[in-house]
């Protein structure tokens, strides 16, 4: 995707600066915060640019905005300012035009009648918003007419319902218990929201629709707001979440305007989607230059470095962000994830340290110290830690699933499975919620769960050693050779260095035994050990480690007979053996005795 | 009309039309008064409050008839006649000629009074002016609420005159204050002849001396008197020698049914059967007394406390109810207008479960026509229709205002009370409202069944029954407490007790469907389905209609296995629910219901509609789920099956058998698919016969695949294969090392081969090899 012209970056930081205004009003501060930080990242010389709206930019940069349904006509029109709306709805091509059609088409200079007609209720109850008198704010506007007024009403009875519910539960693991608080109260709100087309309103509609585990009608809404207000992030973030394949993905690219907040979109399904690869590197250095202030996108690219398992780079990264700056905590949880897979943990407690004098209430800086505590063996105060995470995001999938760790750290098997469910609840992709459950109940033996959560995982990832091992040795556990041996056989195309002479040699094995069983000579069993050898010697390794690759071969070799079989490398294999201090220098001893036997014999 | 057409031959004791022959002696007054009451004295209550309001405003046009008939009554009553005061309004004809001016609405006594007329002019002297003016003073003292000056005053008259109008008065006055037994003495004891005072004697009947001696008791001549003393003998709870006194029947039956359109005030006769049938509820033979009920109501339709008793005391079933109230004599006994309007009065009052419909067009007349929409009864008609609609909100904004209007209004105050227990935020309301109940009306049913609902709402259920059956202790027809009485039991899981509960409420309100219902579905819990569904069959033959009944019914059929009409019975109640236009969130567990028996049947595809159908309404359905994933197991859809067993076991993780389900699921799962046939796999990585060494790896739809590890290290030992094949074969018995070289050689020239494939394919990827070489994850 070309870079925007510079017409065009003008036009985006005024569309941003309007977007913002709106977010702010209507309380939605996480997206009014990232608009912002999108809105300087821009060079300053864009920022700064007069903006001319009658000279119409050349690129429309996602504001292809459908016509508005017409207002609801009220008396206040009458007596009220009316904008030019006629102009807007017959000729919406030209709505550029004229300066004043161009604000009203992006609706914050002249805001609607309603909203100014009920402005002095709006700010007081944006003032009890803001101090979280949320009830407060849905009775002040109980008789509210304007969208932005509707939209906090219902917003604030939103967080209302969704905070009496999560307090009405006994035990914060219990999902009966909070659907049945949550439920009625959001399917009245979306009764009352009715059918508004606002695009703020429809965001709200598809957020209750999302609660409500109605997906479909959550991703419709959702895309119907980004088209009619393609900056606000919160959006454009819980339809990512919404995003379960890469097909649905494919699907909803075809209904969104194209624009750089659709690559933003795309960079973050894909980290969600765990497909993240040098495409989603490009489209980030390509965002970079539209805006090359941005550290969300330097993030991003630390966390596709991450994703990609390139975790030196990626620590580079991070701590080019923390650098550039030093209070954003947005990502510091996947940070501290990855310096505990590092196992870095001076640099882990370094980091726990700096941040949580920063600030301890947020989620991200909760699972940092969580990490931490965990990196110390201190699985207890983990999960208080985890929890505190919960406490201020209840949809907080990362504190879900390493809660779920902790948990079976401790033995504790049945809350780690709430807590991994919970994850899954939240993000079906999660692959680590699934392969923790499997584990879970690996522990408690019972093999027909853990083989449907390795499933999962494996469907989810389908190139991860890790999954397909753990499928492999529960199928092992219940006698299923054959299925074992699909399973490592998947298992080998993501295995690396270390792993894969290992699967081989599991391969090996269980062919031989599945043969065995049959009462033949495995031909599969030796081609593994073939392989085996053949890697071992580019790595370099020992006879010793080798030796039982060696011998199986050899005798493969000395079955087969003097016609077919090749007893010269045979014999050269055993040779090696003999000569090494393996543990099998006995047998291959005997078999060398047995080889030149039968060579004389022959 | 002659008054021998509606004058029994003779008798003095149960004279509906009055003694003849005490009239003929009664001079003026109280020869009128006698008629009066043996004709309908129970006038009296009726006539007193109307006086009220005629003497507050006189001359309002709104009154009119209400005057017309205070006055009528009053003067049948009182002897103002004599009194200079004539407070009656500017309509009141003079002393002494005052029946005749109004015969033409009094047609009935004019034959009477006209020819007892002379004989009033005769007696007239001063002494009767002085005994009519006390009369006067004691009838207005009652009106004043002072008895004891009533007393007082009636006291002296009837020491004088001896007369039983005046001796009803001065028990009238006891029976308001509550002296019960001085009133029954004074009503039933054989009355010494009055002490004559000069020729006051000639008050008395002549005749009565003649004919009956000294000793007759007032109840065995006048029957307002004897209505009274009954009434007095209920308030001492001497029920049986109260009914003895009544009567166990009606004896006026065959006379009971003649009146003309819109001439008089309440009936006596009416009042009388109300009586009686108030004491054989008290016995507690319902069935008599709903006889007496039905009675007092066909002999005046204006009696609403018959009605009351009949409708809200539910003795009869909805469609009983709906045919008698229906089908009364309003136009033979009452004006057309008003015979509309009490009937429309009287419809909204029904019960809400049937008729619906036409419930609400007669409320609507009330409303629009007799502009009665401010009205606490008629609002109560509407939220009764919302409560049967599980409406709770609205019905709670509706009875909030009646409630705001009239507090304690009996009619709403118990809507009020339930709609409380059902919306959650109220129950602190509710709590504050049983509290102040306690203290302003401690003595009130409905405060102790406020009480008790709050604990009840508190799931604190022992202490819940504690104050319903204080509350049935106070009224033991109030049946919102009977009900939850039961319920309470119910809810705790107590199902025997739960259903002797029940059933007592069943025989005290026999009228009620409700009940037998809920001891049917007691028994369903017992799983005694038979028996059950007799209760429900019970139930049906009140009120057959009911979604609720219907669905419990449905439940049974299922319970025997006849599931085409379980599905009937379902759809029904579905429909039915539709109807109401209620809440239909309350029918989600039908809508499971109907997709059970539809599964069962194997029609899978409606028993799907239909589990959606209730999750739709109830998202926290487990059940839903789990039938869902049953229904795509049978399918053989089992991985869509796990899934919906896995939404079932996470809204009811104990839930057994989803959990039994799910088990046999995944073992389906694991003994029909092995690791390759998932979904979401890449068609690559899902064949049978993978050949991990050639697998092109990636994923279209994101370009290449994520790479973690070494992609070269499978190459690399894919490539030995080839090779040691090769060393195999063409190398023959070379030497060890030898073989070794060749295979390096061999080694290097493939990779590159096979690295220039790569680079085909991806042409942007590049790979970092070795930092992917060095990672351990945990």
């Amino acid at each position: 995707m070309p870079s925007p012209s510079p017409a065009a970056k003008v036009q985006m930081a005024h569309d941003l600066r309007s977007t913002i205004r709106e977010l702010k009003d209507r309380g939605l501060l996480v997206a009014a915060k990232w608009a912002n930080e999108l809105l300087l990242a821009l060079p300053k010389e864009h920022r700064t640019a007069p903006y001319l709206p009658f000279s119409p930019p050349q690129h429309q940069v996602g504001l292809s905005t459908p016509p508005r349904a017409p207002r609801p006509s009220v008396a206040a029109s009458e007596f009220m300012p009316s904008p030019p709306r006629f102009d807007m709805e017959v000729f919406p091509t030209n709505a550029e035009a004229g300066p004043s059609r161009a604000r009203t088409r992006h609706g914050i200079e002249l805001e609607e009648e309603d909203d100014v007609l009920d402005e002095d209720e709006f700010q007081l109850a944006k003032s009890y918003f803001d101090i979280h008198e949320l009830d407060r704010v849905v009775h002040t506007l109980k008789n509210a007419r304007g969208s932005r007024a509707r939209f906090l009403k219902y917003y604030a009875a939103f967080l209302s319902a969704d905070r009496k519910a999560q307090e009405s539960l006994h035990h914060f693991l219990d999902t009966k218990q909070e659907r049945l608080a949550l439920f009625p109260a959001l399917s009245t709100i979306l009764a009352d929201i009715g059918d508004d087309t606002e695009p703020y309103l429809m965001y709200l509609r598809g957020m209750v629709h999302m609660r409500l585990e109605q997906r479909d009608e959550a991703i419709a809404c959702f895309v119907r707001s980004i088209r009619d207000r393609p900056y606000n992030w919160s959006c454009w973030s819980q339809l990512a979440q919404l995003v379960d394949s890469a097909d649905k993905f494919i699907e909803l690219k075809e209904q969104l305007p194209s624009s750089p907040m659709l690559t933003f979109f795309a960079i973050a399904v894909m980290l969600d989607l765990h497909t993240a690869t040098d495409l989603v590197m490009t489209m980030i250095s390509e965002l970079q230059e539209t805006f090359p202030n941005s550290v969300h996108l330097k993030a991003q690219k630390a966390l596709v470095y991450y994703h990609m398992r390139d975790f030196q780079t990626a620590e580079k990264e991070f701590d080019e962000v923390q650098a550039a700056d030093p209070f954003r905590m947005e990502e510091v949880d996947i940070y501290s994830n990855m310096l505990y897979v590092m196992d870095k943990r001076a640099k882990l407690g370094k980091l726990a340290h700096e941040y949580a004098e920063i600030d301890r209430n947020r989620p991200e800086v909760c699972c940092l110290i969580g990490n931490y505590y965990s990196s110390r063996a201190d699985h207890t105060k983990a999960i208080t830690y985890f929890r505190r995470a919960l406490m201020f995001n209840r949809e907080y999938l990362t504190a879900w699933t390493l809660m779920g760790h902790e948990f079976v750290e401790l033995k504790n098997s049945h809350a780690a499975i709430e807590a991994y469910r919970k994850a899954i609840d939240i993000n079906a992709k999660d692959y680590r919620a699934w392969y923790g459950l499997g584990q879970a109940y690996e522990i408690l033996d019972m093999p027909m769960y853990a083989i449907e959560y390795y499933n999962q995982a494996t469907s989810l990832r389908p190139y991860d050693c890790r999954m397909w091992t753990a499928l492999a040795t529960v199928y092992e556990g219940l006698g299923r050779l054959s299925d074992a041996i699909a399973a490592h056989t998947r298992a080998l195309l993501g295995a690396d260095r270390q792993q894969t002479p290992q699967i081989l040699t599991k391969l090996a094995n269980l062919h031989t035994t599945l043969d065995a069983s049959r009462g033949r000579a495995s031909a599969e069993g030796t081609g593994y050990h073939r392989k085996l050898l053949a890697l071992g010697a580019k790595d370099g390794r020992e006879v010793e480690e080798l030796a039982a690759s060696y011998i199986a071969v050899a005798e493969w070799e000395m079955r087969a007979g003097s016609a077919s079989g090749d007893w010269a490398l045979a014999a050269t294999y055993l040779e090696k053996v003999a000569q090494s201090n393996a543990l099998q220098r006995d047998k291959a001893e005997e078999l060398i005795r047995e080889l030149r036997m039968r060579e004389a014999r022959a | 009309m002659p008054p021998a057409a509606h004058t029994p031959p003779q008798n003095m004791a149960f004279t509906p039309q009055g003694a003849p022959l005490r009239r003929r002696t009664a001079p003026g007054s109280a020869s009128r008064l006698s008629a009066s009451f043996s004709l309908n004295p129970a006038d009296s209550d009726m006539s007193l409050s109307d006086m009220s309001i005629n003497l507050m405003s006189p001359s309002k046009g709104r009154a009119a008839f209400l005057s017309e008939q205070g006055h009528m009554g009053m003067a049948q009553v009182s002897p103002r006649i004599r009194s200079p005061l004539t407070r009656a309004g500017p309509s009141r004809p003079p002393p002494g000629s005052e029946p005749r001016p109004t015969t033409r609405s009094r047609s009935r006594f004019a034959g009477d009074e006209t020819t007892e007329a002379d004989e009033d002019e005769e007696d007239e002297d001063d002494r009767w002016g002085m005994i009519d003016s006390m009369r006067v003073w004691r009838n207005d003292a009652i009106i004043h609420h002072l008895y004891e000056t009533a007393m007082f005053w009636g006291d002296k008259i009837l020491s004088w005159t001896g007369d039983s109008t005046d001796a009803f008065w001065v028990a009238q006055a006891y029976f308001l204050t509550g002296h019960y037994l001085q009133a029954e003495r004074l009503l039933t004891d054989p009355r010494p002849p009055p002490r004559q005072r000069g020729d006051k004697g000639k008050a008395k009947a002549p005749e009565d001396d003649d004919d009956q001696g000294l000793l007759r008791r007032l109840i065995d001549d006048h029957l307002a008197c004897r209505s009274l003393a009954a009434q007095c003998l209920i308030a001492q709870e001497k029920y049986h020698e109260a009914l003895e006194l009544i009567g166990e029947s009606n004896p006026f039956r065959e006379v009971g049914a003649t009146s003309r359109p819109g001439t008089d005030g309440v009936k006596l006769h009416s009042a009388m059967c109300h009586t009686r049938g108030i004491l054989h509820l008290r016995l507690s033979s319902l069935e008599r007394a709903k006889e007496c009920f039905i009675e007092a109501l066909i002999i005046d339709v204006k009696n609403y406390d018959a009605f009351r008793e009949l409708v809200e005391g539910q003795m009869m079933s909805a469609t009983e109810e709906w045919e008698f109230i229906n089908n009364l004599a309003y136009r033979q006994q009452l004006a057309n207008e008003e015979a509309d309007f009490v009937r429309f009065m009287y419809i909204s009052k029904l019960r809400k479960d049937a008729h619906v419909s036409e419930i609400a067009a007669a409320r609507k007349q009330l409303v629009e026509t007799y502009q009665l929409d401010d009205n606490c009864d008629v609002l109560v008609g509407l939220a009764e229709e919302l409560f049967a609609r599980y409406k709770w909100e609205d019905c709670y904004v509706v009875t909030s205002k009646i409630l705001a209007r009239m507090p304690g209004h009996p009619g709403a105050l118990p809507l009020h009370l339930a709609c409380m227990h059902h919306i959650p935020r109220l129950h602190s309301s509710l709590f504050m409202l049983a509290h102040d109940l306690v203290q302003q009306e401690p003595q009130a049913a409905s405060t102790w069944y406020a009480v008790g609902l709050w604990y009840f709402s508190g799931k604190r259920w022992t202490e819940a029954r504690r104050f319903f059956s204080k509350a049935n202790l106070i009224d033991s027809r109030f049946a919102p407490a009977w009900i939850t009485f039961a319920h309470a039991f119910a809810w705790e899981g107590e199902h025997d007790q739960a259903i002797t509960a029940y059933s007592t409420a069943a025989r005290l309100f026999p009228g009620s469907h409700l009940t037998l219902l809920s001891i049917g579905q007691e028994h369903l819990q017992l799983s005694q389905s038979a028996l059950a569904e007799e209760y429900f069959r019970a139930a049906a033959a009140i009120h057959s209609s009911d979604p609720l009944l219907l669905n419990e019914l449905g439940v049974a059929a299922y319970n025997r296995d006849d599931f085409s009409a379980a599905i009937d019975f379902f759809e029904r109640a579905i429909a039915g629910a539709g109807e109401m236009q209620g809440s239909a969130a309350e029918w989600a567990a039908t809508h499971c219901n109907l997709g059970h028996a539809l599964r069962v049947q194997r029609r899978y595809t409606e028993a799907r509609a239909a589990y959606a159908a209730c999750i739709r309404l109830d998202p926290t359905n487990s059940t839903a789920y789990a039938s869902q994933a049953m229904l795509s197991q049978l399918e053989g859809d089992v991985r869509t099956a796990i899934r919906l067993y896995h939404s079932a076991l996470s809204l009811s993780p104990q839930d057994p058998v989803a959990t039994i389900l799910l088990e046999m699921a995944l073992l389906e799962q694991v003994e029909a698919h092995d690791p390759t046939t998932l979904p979401g796999l890449p068609a690559a990585i899902a064949r049978t016969d993978l050949d991990p060494f050639s697998v092109p790896k990636g994923n279209a739809a994101f370009g290449p695949l994520p790479v973690e590890a070494d992609p070269a290290t499978l190459d690399e030992a894919g490539e030995s294969v080839d090779l040691s094949l090769s060393a195999g074969s063409t190398i023959g018995t070379l030497a060890g090392g030898g073989a070794s070289t060749s295979r390096a050689r061999g080694y290097s020239i493939s990779t590159t081969a096979n690295a220039s494939y790569r680079t085909q394919r991806y042409p942007d990827t590049t790979f970092n090899e070795s930092s992917a070489m060095d990672i351990e994850e945990d």
